[in-house]
């Protein structure tokens, strides 16, 4: 099924959601408002949507270290977000978790992680959830192309085909494990061909056409609702900014800056959409209204953040299972 | 009867072994020996753990044509990897039978010095590199003796084994891709025995063939009859083959089929695989049966067969009563062999 007229603005808005975030997040890191690492999705953003678009609100999805995306592809208000880069007893985490630990239940999202591969058991657990309370939900697990060599992966997608669990294992493959590129870390190229393995339909799809990637996921939802089991989707797609923000990789470049410029001039998802919509039936008055609203709600974002207080030192202790050895116990 | 899980036609792959070395009489003879050596040597260890003369014990009976058909297109200086079903392994790369029964009994003279057990025969001097129980945890050592291989730049290559339910452990996926990558000369052998414990390979598989996930990784991936030893050792030299020219690791699946339970006093109170399925393996599908008969249809004769089951039986004899009349190991050693001694042994005397 294509994208719907409604859907198509909605994907320009919340792509560029993603992207404005990004960039204004990226500033506020190199000018020291936002502590521990920051990485980007900046040139995923039609990979993250198009895939987030073919959801319900209430399916569950599961994010990665780059993960700033991922609740605002799935619809998140983005003031707790920005509030959580900074610190903000307003985050969404209040404050504890930070960058890689957006995870807004409010959207679905029931975790972020900075472990590679990590996420993808979790996101087999949810689906068992969902089929064992037959509730139709589907659980989107995202993850990188890096994830795909964890052990996690593989016991994960045997389970997930075995026992028909609504899940869609969607692989954001931007080229690059940090460093070190797919032929370097893969026997053969094509991750959506590991799915043969496990009995489980594998599709590749253009990672930088928002369309491209709401249909296959669209199906592949459709699959898993049905309760015919998972589907592998391999998004190509690339990040444009390093793994993460201020890293400095010393030696012999690990990608030829003509292959970044390529993405960014010819391959960008918002350009190439853009360009599309205003083909199609959109005007760029239309288009121009969207940026300014989402520059707006960005702004907002900022503000809000910048004034929402830190966490009290008192409430260090709250929320956690167990008090650490010699803490003042509030219980 | 229920229809078996088996793979697709393997009178292709049969054919094809017609392109590589068929084996020789003599190889042929050496192979029935060996199978021999494994299914008698495992009888007589069940007869004497139910005895109570040692404790538990995992059979290989059934695995022969499998262990046996692999182990003889490696070289003595090719490495293996076991499992906790690993009698048969160390015997089908040609180990000395009487270490092997010593150390089932825990004896001095046995292969770990009676440290390891039923689940540790780990015969160095036909290139055993480790037997364990952990499921799935031969697969990264097998990769790494191959990276050995491929740095040291010699032509080796390492075998590893392990079964259906391994095949769903996390390593079986990290091995697999790095071996690839590196073209690494391994050869990951699944002896496909159809049940994990009492699991059966359809209810722990996303889809039955194993083999099948070799191209993930992108490396060929090869279904054999595992009770047929001219196929098993066909395919295997096509993959050792592979390997020594540098260019990596093939998966080779063979389909076969666990005789005994999966281990010695297993009770396993919900059937899980028909009697008549093990009747018509047991019957049809021995992997004996089948190569003496194929022995007799090539023309060696009945009396050289006979031969070699009682020169075995002898063998197998003579391995039991060694361990018998060997010594339990001293309790003064019991700190050797340790990276590290847990505790001071024995104790210093107070200050």
């Amino acid at each position: 099924m294509p994208l719907s007229q409604a859907l198509k603005s909605e994907a320009y808005r919340r792509m560029l959601r993603i992207r404005r975030f990004e960039e204004e997040g990226t500033r506020l890191f190199k000018e020291g408002a936002i502590p521990g690492a920051y990485h980007a999705s900046i040139g995923q953003e039609a990979a993250i949507v198009g895939a987030c678009l073919a959801l319900n609100d209430d399916d569950a999805m599961t994010g990665t270290h780059r993960s700033h995306g991922h609740p605002i592809g799935k619809g998140a208000d983005l003031k707790p977000l920005m509030a959580e880069l900074m610190g903000k007893a307003t985050g969404i985490c209040k404050g504890r978790g930070g960058s890689m630990h957006l995870a807004d239940n409010s959207v679905g999202i029931v975790s972020e992680s900075a472990i590679v591969g990590g996420g993808i058991p979790l996101a087999t657990g949810v689906a068992l959830s969902a089929k064992v309370r037959k509730t139709q939900q589907v659980c989107l697990c995202f993850f990188g192309d890096g994830a795909v060599n964890q052990g996690t992966f593989h016991e994960s997608l045997n389970m997930g085909a075995l026992w028909r669990l609504p899940v869609i294992y969607f692989c954001e493959n931007n080229g690059y494990a940090i460093t070190t590129s797919l032929a370097g870390s893969h026997g053969q190229p094509s991750i959506a061909a590991r799915a043969e393995a496990y009995g489980m339909p594998g599709s590749v799809v253009d990672g930088q056409d928002v369309a491209a990637v709401y249909e296959v996921t669209r199906e592949a939802v459709a699959r898993a609702r049905r309760g015919e089991g998972p589907t592998l989707i391999e998004a190509k797609t690339y990040r444009y900014d390093e793994h993460n923000v201020g890293l400095l990789i010393p030696g012999k470049p690990y990608r030829p800056p003509e292959e970044v410029e390529e993405y960014r001039t010819r391959r960008d998802p918002i350009t190439l959409f853009r360009q599309r919509l205003v083909q199609e039936e959109f005007t760029d008055a239309d288009l121009s209204a969207i940026e300014r609203e989402v520059a707006g709600t960005v702004k907002d974002a900022i503000r809000f953040a910048s004034e929402s207080p830190l966490p009290e030192p008192e409430s260090l202790f709250d929320y956690m299972y167990s008090h650490p050895i010699g803490t003042p116990g509030k219980r | 009867m229920k229809p078996l899980r088996q793979g697709p036609p393997t009178k292709s792959a049969r054919a094809a072994a017609g392109e590589v070395q068929r084996l020789t009489r003599e190889l042929s003879l050496e192979a029935y020996r060996r199978m021999v050596r494994i299914r008698r040597f495992e009888e007589e260890a069940m007869r004497r753990a139910m005895a109570g003369e040692f404790s538990g014990m995992h059979s290989s009976s059934g695995h022969e044509a499998a262990i046996v058909g692999a182990c003889l297109a490696l070289r003595d200086d090719d490495y293996i990897t076991g499992t906790h079903r690993s009698h048969g392994h160390p015997i089908g790369k040609g180990a000395d039978l009487k270490p092997l029964m010593a150390e089932l009994y825990g004896k001095a003279t046995g292969i770990c010095k009676g440290r390891g057990g039923s689940m540790h025969l780990a015969d160095r001097t036909v290139g055993i590199i480790g037997e364990s129980a952990i499921v799935g945890g031969g697969m990264p050592l097998a990769t790494g003796a191959g990276l050995s291989i491929q740095v040291r730049g010699t032509d080796q290559v390492s075998l590893c084994f392990f079964g259906d339910g391994a095949a769903n452990q996390g390593t079986f996926g990290e091995s697999l891709n790095l071996s690839a990558i590196w073209k690494l000369p391994v050869i990951f052998f699944c002896e496909n025995n159809l049940y994990a414990i009492s699991t059966p390979v359809a209810q722990s598989h996303g889809q039955p063939h194993i083999a099948l996930r070799a191209s993930g990784y992108g490396m060929p991936g090869v279904i054999v009859d595992g009770q047929d030893l001219e196929e098993v050792y066909a395919a295997t030299v096509v993959a050792v083959s592979r390997a020594r020219k540098g260019e990596g690791p093939t998966l080779i699946e063979a389909k076969t089929y666990r005789f005994e339970e999966h281990c010695l006093n297993l009770q396993v109170p919900i059937p899980y695989r028909t009697p008549q399925e093990l009747e018509h393996h047991k019957s049809e599908r021995d992997p004996l049966v089948l190569h003496r008969r194929e022995m007799l249809e090539s023309g060696i004769a009945d009396t050289q067969i006979d031969a070699i089951e009682r020169e075995v039986a002898a063998e197998v004899a003579g391995a039991v009563t060694f361990a018998r009349q060997s010594p339990w190991p001293d309790p003064h050693e019991v700190y050797d062999y340790l990276f590290s001694n847990p505790i001071h042994y024995p104790p210093e005397p107070a200050p």
